[in-house]
């Protein structure tokens, strides 16, 4: 009768078990199915989730590091883990256009940048073509870099707040110490840039590549763009498309997304124009977050323009 | 009193042609109200089940029966289409959360509904085997029309022109299958599930085509001004949608004006159905919000109607026949006053012969109601499927 007995609570225990391997098991994203996962494109949106959830989810950004999310395109594998997710965060503003390519849950979609939808800038030169019945038509049209705008950054921060509250609403006052704290980090940063900007103006600027419009709005930064690659090497007629304004006024500095190549350092230096950079961070950092990447640029902006 | 019964049943068979007469006759006239009664009865439970199951639906102003069959029975011809910006209208109330649905066009027969994952949730339909539809292009089929097409996973369904003369229309988009529902004894069997946006490609609002900026498209580019290309018709547009030319389909013009057929606005309480309704009914645009079930309902009622017009000609039919079968039985027993003397010479007394008439008529009504019940059940086991696909198509 005992040994029966022993063999049964053997049985439960084992079946007990079981049972409890298989809820801590792991989700098709790779994390523990017991915690909410959420997803975002991109990596402001994550570090704003993370930052605002702190460990009560798992953020999840499935792109690897070295894509850029905004065309970043999936495999079925990829767009099935995030048809898992609580909430898929979207940057909004046609960014991420893989998003129209897949099926996900409509009502688990966050639109971050929906509150200010209004206020998303065309992009300045768009190829456009015509054939077939549908007539001239385009395949992206709005500035996407919508974080760079740390006031915009905050009403994003926001929406992530809402959805987040939504699901978790007993945790209301966790996330909102922690969206507090974001906030004022946004807000400082924000500050500094509103100093930056309109002396950068003032001694001439032009941007390396067309993803600043939002920060160039906000903080009063007039400047052209190029289309140039921090990696790749100008041709002779995009130098030529660079000296041609040269000729009509001073300009001082370029701002880059990324350290660019020494020659082109050294070639613009010889026309006096000296490099910035100041991250997007659309991607995950291999060191640091956004905050930090962020604050580290502008030290070095503000070291160059004598702020100090 | 078995040789009253052996009597006539000898009688009856030696008639056979008479009595088989009399016995279809008695059959029909108790057979057909009774499989009128089972089918409308059935059918309408059927109708209702699904309309109840949709306390709502928003489709474009025009007919709400043509709206419910079309987005409920997934068979009727579409609609009128209303904007998808109706959705985030919906969402914007935070009253309900809307479903989209597209059923507008076909694979053979077969309806292709374009729709979101959350119709699957909201109708509890499973993949019984492969995976949800995952990107665009992809089809889950409903376990009826993968058994009756022989469809698995792997094979490709295509979608119909909406006419044979469309020559310079859309191409028919191939999809493939990567999943197959569990059945749900319900229209979802017969259909073809798609994402919405795969149908707003069928319908040519979003396609993919070679890069126009790149070398093997320079023969169809008819001029280059500027940052604009144009093309002539020779650009090469795809028909199947692969991981090799995904990234090149874009859809066109603005995402809210693209056509749907319904939206369910699944409401997050009685509450907050009622207020939904209410905002609709206080709308004067395109738009107009229906409750399927009322909906079926009048349906239900019409066809109650015509019921007891049947049933009150079929009881005129039915007195007919019984006259019939009475002067049938009179003429009858007055052809056989020999044979009734013959009995009667050999010991046969009257009340004999009456009991031998009797049985005739009993044996005859027997196995009528025996006919008549067996075609009944089989009217409830397999004409309901049918009178239903009738009716809804």
């Amino acid at each position: 009768m005992i040994v029966r007995l022993c063999l049964y609570l053997s049985v439960i225990a084992c079946l007990t078990a079981c049972e409890g391997k298989g809820e801590g098991g792991e989700n098709q994203l790779g994390v523990a199915s017991q915690t909410p996962t959420v997803v975002a494109v991109n990596y402001p949106l994550t570090y704003m989730a993370e930052q605002i959830a702190g460990d009560l989810l798992n953020v999840e950004f499935p792109v690897n590091a070295d894509v850029d999310p905004a065309y970043w395109q999936p495999d079925v594998t990829q767009v099935v883990a995030v048809q898992q997710a609580e909430l898929i965060f979207l940057n909004g503003a046609a960014y991420a256009q893989w998003i129209e390519k897949v099926s996900l849950p409509e009502e688990k979609l966050i639109n971050t940048s929906a509150g200010f939808s209004d206020l998303l800038l065309p992009l300045e030169r768009v190829a456009t073509h015509t054939h077939g019945i549908a007539g001239e038509h385009t395949h992206a049209d709005l500035a996407f870099t919508t974080w760079l705008d740390l006031q915009q950054a905050k009403l994003q921060a926001m929406a992530i707040y809402d959805a987040l509250v939504g699901l978790l609403p007993e945790r209301e006052a966790q996330l909102t110490a922690n969206l507090a704290v974001l906030d004022q980090d946004f807000e400082s940063l924000d500050q500094r840039w509103l100093v930056i900007g309109p002396r950068l103006a003032a001694e001439g600027v032009i941007f390396s590549h067309p993803v600043y419009q939002y920060w160039q709005r906000r903080y009063q930064v007039a400047g052209s763009s190029l289309h140039w690659e921090p990696d790749v090497e100008p041709e002779a007629s995009e130098w030529r498309a660079l000296d041609q304004p040269l000729q009509q006024k001073t300009i001082r500095w370029m701002v880059w997304e990324a350290e660019p190549l020494p020659v082109l350092r050294t070639e613009l230096a010889a026309r006096g124009i000296e490099s910035l950079i100041l991250p997007p961070v659309a991607n995950r950092p291999t060191a640091g977050d956004m905050m930090t990447i962020l604050n580290d640029a502008t030290r070095e902006l503000e070291t160059k323009l004598q702020l100090y | 009193m078995n040789g009253v019964f052996y009597l006539a049943w000898r009688y009856l068979v030696w008639h056979r042609w008479k009595s088989l007469t009399l016995t279809a006759a008695i059959t029909l006239v108790m057979f057909l109200p009774a499989a009128l009664q089972v089918l409308i009865d059935q059918t309408a439970l059927q109708l209702g089940a699904r309309a109840d199951q949709t306390p709502l639906m928003i489709g474009a102003k025009g007919s709400p029966l043509e709206l419910t069959l079309n987005s409920l029975y997934l068979q009727s011809s579409p609609p009128a289409s209303l904007p998808y910006g109706e959705m985030d209208v919906i969402r914007q109330q935070g009253l309900a959360a809307p479903i989209p649905l597209y059923v507008r066009f076909k694979s053979r027969n077969a309806a292709i509904v374009g729709t979101s994952l959350a119709y699957f949730d909201y109708r509890q339909l499973s993949v019984a085997s492969g995976r949800m539809m995952a990107v665009l292009g992809e089809a889950v089929i409903g376990a009826k029309l993968a058994r009756t097409r022989n469809l698995s996973v792997g094979d490709y369904v295509l979608s119909s022109p909406e006419s044979a003369f469309d020559i310079a229309g859309v191409y028919p988009l191939k999809m493939p299958v990567v999943g197959i529902l569990a059945p749900a004894y319900s229209a979802d069997d017969d259909a073809i599930f798609v994402d919405v946006k795969t149908t707003w490609v069928i319908e040519g609002l979003g396609h993919g085509h070679q890069d126009l900026a790149g070398p093997e498209a320079v023969r169809a580019i008819l001029k280059k001004d500027g940052d604009n290309i144009v093309a002539n018709a020779s650009v090469v547009e795809f028909n199947e949608i692969t991981d090799a030319n995904r990234d090149s389909f874009h859809f066109h013009g603005d995402n809210s004006q693209r056509p749907l057929t319904a939206i369910i606005p699944v409401a997050r309480d009685d509450k907050s159905a009622v207020i939904l309704a209410g905002r609709y009914q206080a709308r004067d645009d395109d738009v107009q919000l229906i409750s399927p079930s009322r909906v079926m309902n009048e349906l239900i009622a019409t066809i109650f109607t015509v019921r007891q017009y049947v049933v009150a000609a079929l009881s005129l039919i039915a007195v007919a026949t019984g006259l019939v079968v009475v002067l049938v039985f009179m003429l009858s027993l007055r052809l056989r006053q020999n044979e009734m003397k013959t009995l009667r010479s050999i010991g046969g007394g009257r009340w004999q012969l009456a009991m031998l008439a009797g049985a005739e008529i009993i044996l005859v009504v027997a196995i009528a109601v025996l006919l008549a019940a067996l075609l009944t059940w089989s009217t409830e086991r397999w004409g309901t499927p049918l009178v239903q696909a009738l009716i809804v198509s």
